[in-house]
């Protein structure tokens, strides 16, 4: 399983004030808290760290097939792994002046990702697929199921769920687990 | 405080944070705040933060989890300011 998450950093600047009275003590353990305190530059490190939960988060969900909830403290990130409940996730993220990317998964395979500066993910990802499994793009679609998990559905019936697609201001990617 | 007067002053709230007009438009309890009004998901905790103060009550992150639509959120600040 796999999940993702893109943060366009200028964007973020523009929508969210982290220094807001309550704003990292509601998203960010103790320890997290600490960590962007002592960091060179806090507000990438909350990006960061934001971006490894909400990636950790998206393939936990997929795994259990949860129901949507926003509690982004029940995540932790220590390094490049983030624990909920007794689930430990393995996270790479990348970085440019542009945008902080990370991607989690449950197992350390090397995933496919594809990082854009534009917001057709969607159709990037079904002409991946499509590419992959020799059909026309035309007879993809991406559904979602009851629990808002992103399924890429072929016309023969066929259904993946191993990937995971972000976008955020200019800025998108997908992430696959083969 | 009527369930109307809830809805509207939630509907304020969240509004500096929609990126989807039509979803406000067309706000009611089964609206949900990321598929329908395509709040970001870094502002939900925006929205907490700003219902903290317009309704003097403290969300824990139990209840804030539940967050994410319009009826659950109108639940929560029922439960809270009952508890006062």
């Amino acid at each position: 399983m796999i999940g993702n998450d893109i943060v366009d950093l200028k964007l973020a600047q523009k929508q969210s004030n982290w220094q807001r009275k309550g704003w990292l003590q509601k998203i960010f353990t103790l320890r997290e808290q600490e960590q962007i305190q002592l960091a060179k530059q806090p507000e990438l490190e909350v990006w960061k760290l934001w971006s490894r939960k909400e990636a950790a988060y998206k393939v936990h969900q997929r795994r259990f097939n949860l129901q949507p909830k926003y509690n982004p403290k029940s995540l932790e990130c220590v390094d490049h792994l983030v624990q909920i409940d007794d689930s430990v996730y393995n996270c790479e993220t990348q970085l440019t002046d542009d945008w902080v990317y990370s991607i989690a998964t449950s197992s350390s395979k090397n995933p496919i990702s594809k990082v854009f500066d534009h917001n057709r993910v969607r159709d990037e990802l079904k002409l991946w697929f499509s590419d992959f499994l020799s059909i026309p793009e035309s007879s993809c679609s991406i559904v979602k199921n009851l629990n808002r998990i992103p399924l890429l559905r072929t016309e023969n019936g066929s259904e993946f769920s191993n990937f995971s697609i972000t976008h955020h201001g200019d800025f998108s990617a997908f992430s696959i687990d083969l | 405080m009527t369930k109307e007067e809830l809805l509207s002053k939630l509907k304020t709230i969240v509004t500096p944070y929609v990126q989807n007009t039509e979803g406000l438009n067309a706000l009611n309890e089964n609206t949900d705040f990321i598929k329908d009004l395509e709040i970001n998901s870094a502002n939900l905790v925006d929205v907490v933060l700003d219902v903290e103060d317009e309704f003097d009550i403290e969300i824990d992150n139990e209840a804030m989890e539940k967050m994410i639509d319009v009826k659950s959120s109108i639940a929560v600040i029922e439960s809270k300011l009952a508890a006062k």
